[in-house]
């Protein structure tokens, strides 16, 4: 799910930035630190939308580096259990698919996979098939899965999905 | 609203009855359910009878049953014919309790699937052979090695394999949407026998003649000439007809209670409709005239209130403007005169200021006090500069200043 959040950030600034050019290079820096990263509390930071403070600079004691405290606004996405998204197949192996909905990375196990399609290894490159071959998943296919859990790490989140449930599957 | 007390059981509640008995027990279970539902209150030697059971196993069954708390059991002390007195048990269905005992057995029955459900998700699913590590589908992507396109262990990094023992994960997955769509029917029955209260005698219901009823089954085969057949119909004459009269009656009721509350919004409505808007109107076109003719009414009063202040004021200055008339001094002594009523004073001095201007501009005589002497200020000499006391400097000083800068306008 898609949110507009309020996030804090604190930049820090090599003392030969310094110049007339420093606030365009701290929102540099900004954009360049925090969008593509992601926090186990609010997700992926897909993109700064607003900076709405940039707080006073502390240059830091012996070190002459200077910190300055940012208030922006960004759209982040965070996967929840029972969501239904849209993926891309990047890898297909017998215990299952792997897939990238954006930024996050979603494993499906064969188990999780309608039990009428089968893992093919002879094929090339190798999928998952019916028996009459009417629907077939390989990598580079998309397919709408639905997560059944998720792992949330500090720096990082992982999501595991399913195929078994109505109108999940190949997106034709 | 309270729900009507009904005086027989309804044709939901039966239905939920027998299709647990039918769903969850053996054949005889439901047999005797049937029985049970039949006959609202059945001895147990009539059912002996009927059933052509061993008494063994009715015992069976009915403890069963009366375990699960589906059906209660009577005893009763009887005297027979010969004068010996002997104890019967009569059992009936407490559906009540029954609908109760269903709705929880079911609640458990989903809160385990879905604990089962959760613990697959979590399960370890991949174990290294070598150093036993197990892994959840979680932790996939850290197993997976794109080099070599094979599942490796994070701790010695051979090859990961599934755990096979683990795959009846598959059934689970998908349990819950089957039990859902299976038990549908029961939750519907549940769904509507909520809030059903029945009559105290159906919950304790009194010993059917199953006698009278047997004779009476007798004779209709005899009627029909064909026993089973007979049966049947007395199945469908008795049961479905009897079933279709009750269910139109509780639609009634349903209908009765349902239009009920839909008359009283128009009740309230209309009430609303009719009072608050005559309210609205009262207020708005009887109480606000009246409150703005108050204040109307109210604000003459203050205002002549305020005049008669400024009146009172007004005369002691100009009490006092007669002794000093048209002098700037005047202000300066009214101030000092009035330091007791302190609210009137600015507003009053700057009455007199304005005055006093006017009075400057018409006549261009401008009065000052020197030593408690007024003298005009055109007149007035070094030596009574000199001679004046500091208000009366500060005051002649100000009236210069007034004049030169009406000059330099």
């Amino acid at each position: 799910m898609f949110y507009h959040v309020s996030l804090e950030h604190e930049i820090l600034l090599h003392p030969r930035y310094f110049g007339p050019n420093l606030l365009n290079i701290v929102k540099q820096k900004l954009f360049t630190e925090v969008e593509g990263t992601c926090t186990g509390k609010y997700g992926f930071v897909i993109a700064v939308t607003t900076i709405d403070n940039i707080g006073a600079g502390i240059i830091q004691p012996s070190r002459g580096f200077v910190v300055y405290p940012i208030k922006y606004k960004a759209i982040v996405f965070r996967p929840f259990k029972g969501e239904v998204l849209d993926a891309v197949v990047t890898q297909v192996n017998k215990v299952g698919l792997f897939t990238e909905i954006g930024p996050l990375s979603c494993f499906i196990s064969r188990h999780s996979i309608p039990a009428d399609m089968e893992f093919d290894p002879d094929s090339n490159p190798q999928c998952y098939k019916t028996k009459d071959e009417d629907v077939v998943i390989q990598q580079d296919d998309e397919i709408r899965i639905k997560i059944v859990g998720t792992r949330v790490d500090a720096k990082d989140i992982f999501a595991i999905g399913t195929l078994m449930d109505d109108y999940l599957g190949l997106i034709s | 609203m309270d729900q009507e007390v009904l005086t027989e059981v309804p044709q939901t509640m039966k239905r939920l009855v027998r299709l647990v008995a039918r769903g969850f027990y053996s054949i005889e279970h439901a047999i005797v359910i049937d029985l049970l539902v039949r006959n609202p209150c059945m001895k147990e030697d009539d059912m002996l009878e009927l059933l052509k059971f061993d008494r063994k196993q009715l015992r069976a069954i009915t403890n069963t049953l009366k375990n699960d708390k589906f059906i209660k059991v009577k005893m009763r002390v009887e005297t027979d014919s010969e004068g010996k007195t002997t104890k019967h048990n009569y059992y009936f269905i407490s559906y009540i309790m029954f609908v109760n005992v269903v709705k929880y057995k079911l609640d458990h029955v989903c809160r385990k699937i879905e604990t089962d459900e959760r613990d697959n998700t979590s399960r370890a699913s991949f174990r290294c052979e070598d150093c036993q590590k197990t892994f959840t589908d979680l932790e996939a992507d850290q197993l997976f090695d794109f080099m070599t396109q094979t599942f490796r262990c994070t701790m010695c990094q051979n090859e990961v394999k599934e755990d096979e023992s683990a795959v009846n994960a598959k059934d689970a997955r998908t349990l819950l949407a089957k039990f859902n769509e299976q038990i549908q029917v029961l939750y519907k029955l549940l769904k509507d026998c909520e809030d059903v209260k029945l009559a105290p005698e159906l919950l304790e219901p009194e010993p059917t003649d199953i006698r009278s009823a047997n004779r009476n089954r007798s004779n209709k085969p005899a009627q029909d000439g064909d026993k089973w057949s007979g049966d049947a119909t007395k199945n469908k004459t008795s049961f479905n007809y009897t079933e279709s009269s009750i269910s139109i009656s509780l639609n009634e009721e349903q209908k009765q209670t349902k239009e009920a509350p839909k008359q009283q919004p128009i009740w309230i409505t209309q009430s609303t409709v009719e009072g608050v808007p005559t309210f609205d109107e009262n207020a708005m076109s009887g109480a606000a005239p009246e409150t703005s003719s108050k204040e109307s009414v109210l604000k003459p009063e203050v205002n002549r209130e305020i005049e008669t202040l400024l009146m009172i004021h007004e005369k002691k200055s100009s009490v006092s403007i007669p002794i000093v008339p048209g002098g700037g001094e005047t202000a300066e002594e009214s101030d000092s005169d009035d330091s007791d009523s302190e609210a009137l004073p600015p507003t009053n001095t700057k009455v007199e200021d304005m005055e006093v201007g006017s009075e400057e501009e018409e006549e261009e005589v401008v009065m000052v006090t020197v030593g408690g002497v007024k003298v005009a200020i055109s007149d007035v000499s070094d030596d009574m500069v000199a001679r004046m006391s500091l208000e009366e400097k500060a005051e002649f000083i100000r009236l210069g200043q007034e004049m030169y800068s009406h000059m330099y306008d």
